[in-house]
């Protein structure tokens, strides 16, 4: 497989870092483990540092996966996007929907924050 | 909470064909669609006698299977085919029809072609605009599939109502592609998105972008006689694929992500309150005639697609070397599935045909008095709110100003809008009559179809830009490489007393204040009014009025003229709010020329010189019109009254005023006799007129007074 993923569950949070290319090829097994990993949590932290190359089908299996999110009104983070995926997110309308860090802690941090402002205004 | 669906039972293959799992297909819907574990194929022909699918790997030049389809694979007319376990991501495909090759009976197979799917949705070979192509490779135009599940959230056509547009004509590559535009990827969709601040700051509510269905800017390309340069086929009037939308005008076309990329563009424009229009080549396509390349239609059934001669040969109504033949039953289903989809997909809000005469033609060529395709695009229930604009001429001497099969539905580019406009603009005789016709949304023309029938324009990208109207007698075509022979002979322009560039201030100040009258011509007229892009800058193609070849500055937005030409583009920006700002001038229907709500002030009334009297004589160059701001969309809204004294004379002349209705008074908002920032006043900051009962129009000038 071209890819591959550490999984991490924090509080709720899944973190999950993800190394290689997420093409068509890769994208449904990721997904299926990013599904199986959130279990019950509400808010995931994608560390893709480690990818080097993510085509159309690796944008919707992490679309998908921020929709799922979605229902369960968590956020979904992305860490350390590079300057090429990002701007091709952002020429393709995928950006807007997820938040961007620079780091895991950092977002750990604010996805916390935001699932805290969540509650008290439920 | 994640539910669980059974699988369904055709996700299954039933045999295996050149090592491929495979099953029977859905006929529906045609071209490639995405099922439960692979992908299905459907492509129609009436007079093939057997069908090969052939796939490929992305950019591949042999193929990895071809899979002919076996008897119980085809239903009807239509070959159906699912393949399982395809990386659809990495995939090309085509077909190889086999059957008669009998020019005289119009058929023209060739199994040794691999034709592009006319369905598809995505097409490669062409994803980097102006990258030579590899000649070498057999197959040229490469269908793809499409996974077309774009997350458009909240979004749809905005279906603004259609009187109230200001349309903007634009070519995606152009807008942007100058070196002084500052977006970082040039000459693509993202580009233009980049652009849009611009675009709102300007005041415009509908983009109509020249075509973006796939094309080959390959196409003819050849070396310029005049310069060694490489003339494309630039502005893309000549479809390769009708589904699909032009990769190399995204720069994420080599990820093949242009549906995304201009979905997202389309997103952000609405959301910015703008429509987004088509501009749509349904007369010909890009096989030419008998000579040209085999693409698509020629071989998947040239007899149904081409209106061709008793002798087998290609009737040329577009002028392009083939006519496609929109009133055969299959194809009028290929423009409507075509349609729809644009309007369902990529939500696209209205489109202008070009050449649309022909689509009124029978596969002979004769004129319809009913023809079904233009009906059919009418009545659509999925184009029922969708702006449905006709080029009412073709380039077979068919000429439907006034006369197009509407429906009801259909608005047409008026052409003698912009020949009267043009002819009154420079002071020619004779014309004040017609102009009042002109400025009033065409009732000799339009009259029972309301005035939004009427698309309002000075210039289009065919033709002198509004800069060289005021700035060329003549023509100027050499850079086309044809000895000037090519483009319109009767342009209608004046050069102000200079042809071409000029360092006399008097000529160009002329030029400045009758780019400003046309402007204010444009924007008070009832109808729809288009401004071509780059107008609003002064944008020059150096008295080129033909200019479909080139990929440089005589097509290219200049975006430091935005700077340069900052007074005229503030004019035109404070124009487009005064026409926003007063409905008055959008009305839906045609006025009356009574005063039937009672307010003192007619819905419209002509006057010359003197107040209420017009001069209609074959001498006069001035016109005074008043519209009634108690009469403002049907009387349904209030305005203020607007009066517009235009002197076309070369000597200033004094305006007696009628009077504005009870308790009001004339104030000034535009008065292009006077420099800037004098010329135009914002909304609601006008000064009052000192004398009320009459105004000194310069020559040559246009002033408006509002009445509150």
């Amino acid at each position: 497989m071209s890819c591959s993923v550490s999984i991490d569950l924090h509080e709720e949070i899944l973190t999950a870092a993800i190394r290689g290319k997420i093409d068509g090829q890769s994208a449904p097994g990721l997904q299926l483990q990013l599904l199986e990993g959130l279990g019950s949590a509400a808010s995931a932290v994608l560390d893709v540092q480690g990818v080097s190359y993510m085509s159309s089908a690796g944008f919707r299996m992490l679309l998908l996966l921020h929709r799922e999110i979605t229902t369960r009104h968590g956020r979904t983070a992305m860490v350390g996007l590079s300057e090429d995926v990002r701007d091709t997110m952002e020429m393709t309308g995928f950006l807007d929907f997820f938040l961007l860090f620079d780091s895991v802690e950092e977002a750990l941090t604010q996805v916390r924050h935001h699932a805290n402002l969540d509650a008290a205004t439920r | 909470m994640q539910t669980l669906m059974l699988q369904r039972v055709d996700a299954y293959a039933t045999r295996t064909i050149a090592g491929m799992s495979v099953r029977a297909g859905r006929v529906f819907p045609f071209g490639a669609t995405l099922v439960a574990g692979g992908v299905n194929f459907s492509v129609f022909s009436r007079h093939a006698t057997a069908c090969t699918l052939v796939l490929y790997e992305k950019g591949a030049a042999e193929p990895f299977a071809e899979l002919p389809f076996p008897d119980e694979f085809r239903v009807g007319d239509v070959y159906a085919m699912t393949v399982f376990e395809l990386d659809h991501e990495n995939l090309e495909y085509g077909y190889r029809m086999d059957g008669p090759n009998d020019p005289s009976e119009g058929h023209r197979f060739d199994p040794s072609v691999v034709l592009m799917d006319p369905y598809a949705r995505q097409i490669g070979g062409r994803e980097v605009w102006g990258q030579t192509p590899d000649w070498d490779q057999a197959y040229q135009h490469r269908s793809q599939v499409l996974q077309d599940d774009f997350d458009w959230e909240h979004d749809r056509p905005l279906e603004l109502a259609a009187e109230d547009l200001v349309i903007y004509e634009a070519h995606v590559r152009s807008f942007t592609q100058h070196p002084s535009s500052n977006v970082r990827h040039p000459g693509t969709f993202a580009g233009l998105r980049e652009k849009i601040p611009y675009l709102k700051s300007l005041g415009i509510n509908c983009l109509e972008l020249m075509p973006i269905f796939e094309f080959d800017e390959f196409e003819n390309s050849s070396a310029n006689p005049a310069n060694g340069q490489l003339r494309y086929n630039y502005w893309g009037y000549s479809t390769v694929g009708f589904f699909a939308p032009k990769a190399g005008y995204a720069a994420t076309g080599p990820l093949g992500m242009q549906a995304d990329e201009l979905k997202t563009l389309i997103k952000d424009l609405h959301r910015n309150g703008i429509e987004v229009m088509l501009d749509v080549v349904f007369n010909h396509t890009a096989e030419g005639d008998h000579r040209g390349p085999t693409i698509s239609f020629r071989g998947l059934d040239n007899k149904t697609y081409y209106m061709l001669t008793p002798e087998g040969y290609y009737y040329n109504f577009s002028g392009c070397g083939n006519t496609l033949n929109c009133n055969n039953p299959i194809v009028r289903q290929v423009v409507l599935d075509c349609l729809r989809y644009w309007v369902s997909e990529y939500h696209i809000d209205g489109f202008r045909f070009d050449l649309a005469a022909i689509l009124g033609r029978d596969p002979s060529g004769v004129p319809l008095a009913n023809p079904p395709l233009l009906e059919s695009l009418a009545h659509d229930p999925v184009l029922g709110r969708t702006k449905l604009v006709a080029e009412a001429w073709d380039a077979g001497g068919l000429y439907q100003v006034g006369s197009f099969p509407a429906y009801g539905r259909w608005a047409e580019w008026n052409g003698k809008y912009r020949d009267t406009a043009r002819k009154f603009l420079k002071g020619d005789m004779g014309q004040v009559s017609e102009m009042s016709l002109r400025l009033q949304g065409s009732p000799d023309l339009y009259y029972g179809r309301g005035t939004a029938a009427s698309i309002n324009f000075l210039t289009c990208h065919d033709g002198f830009t509004l800069r060289d109207l005021v700035s060329y007698n003549e023509k100027h075509n050499e850079a086309n490489g044809e000895s000037n022979r090519d483009g319109a002979n009767d342009n209608e322009s004046w050069n102000c007393g200079a042809e071409g560039a000029t360092d006399d201030r008097l000529v160009e100040s002329l030029r400045l204040r009758q780019m400003k009258n046309a402007a204010t011509l444009l924007m008070v007229s009832q109808g729809i009014p288009m401004i071509l892009m780059g107008d609003e800058v002064g944008r020059t193609k150096q008295g080129n009025n033909n200019t479909y070849c080139h990929d440089n500055e005589l097509n290219w937005f200049n975006w430091w003229q935005v700077e340069e030409n900052a007074e005229l583009q503030r004019f035109f920006q404070k124009i487009i709010a005064f026409r926003h700002a007063h409905p008055v001038l959008r009305s839906r229907d045609h006025l009356r020329h009574a005063d039937w709500v009672g307010s003192g002030v007619p819905d419209i009334s002509w006057h010359g010189t003197r107040a209420w009297e017009p001069d209609w004589s074959a001498l006069s160059r001035v016109v005074g019109l008043l519209l009634g701001g108690h009469h403002a969309k049907g009387g349904t809204v209030a305005d203020d009254d607007v009066y517009v004294a235009s002197n076309m004379h070369f000597e200033a002349l004094e305006f007696e005023l009628p009077r504005p209705a009870e308790g009001r008074q004339w104030h000034v908002a535009v008065n292009t006799g006077v420099p800037a920032p004098g010329d135009a006043h914002p909304c609601g900051e006008e000064p009052m007129l000192e004398q009320q009962d009459r105004c000194l129009v310069g020559g040559r000038s246009v002033v408006v007074l509002v009445g509150r």
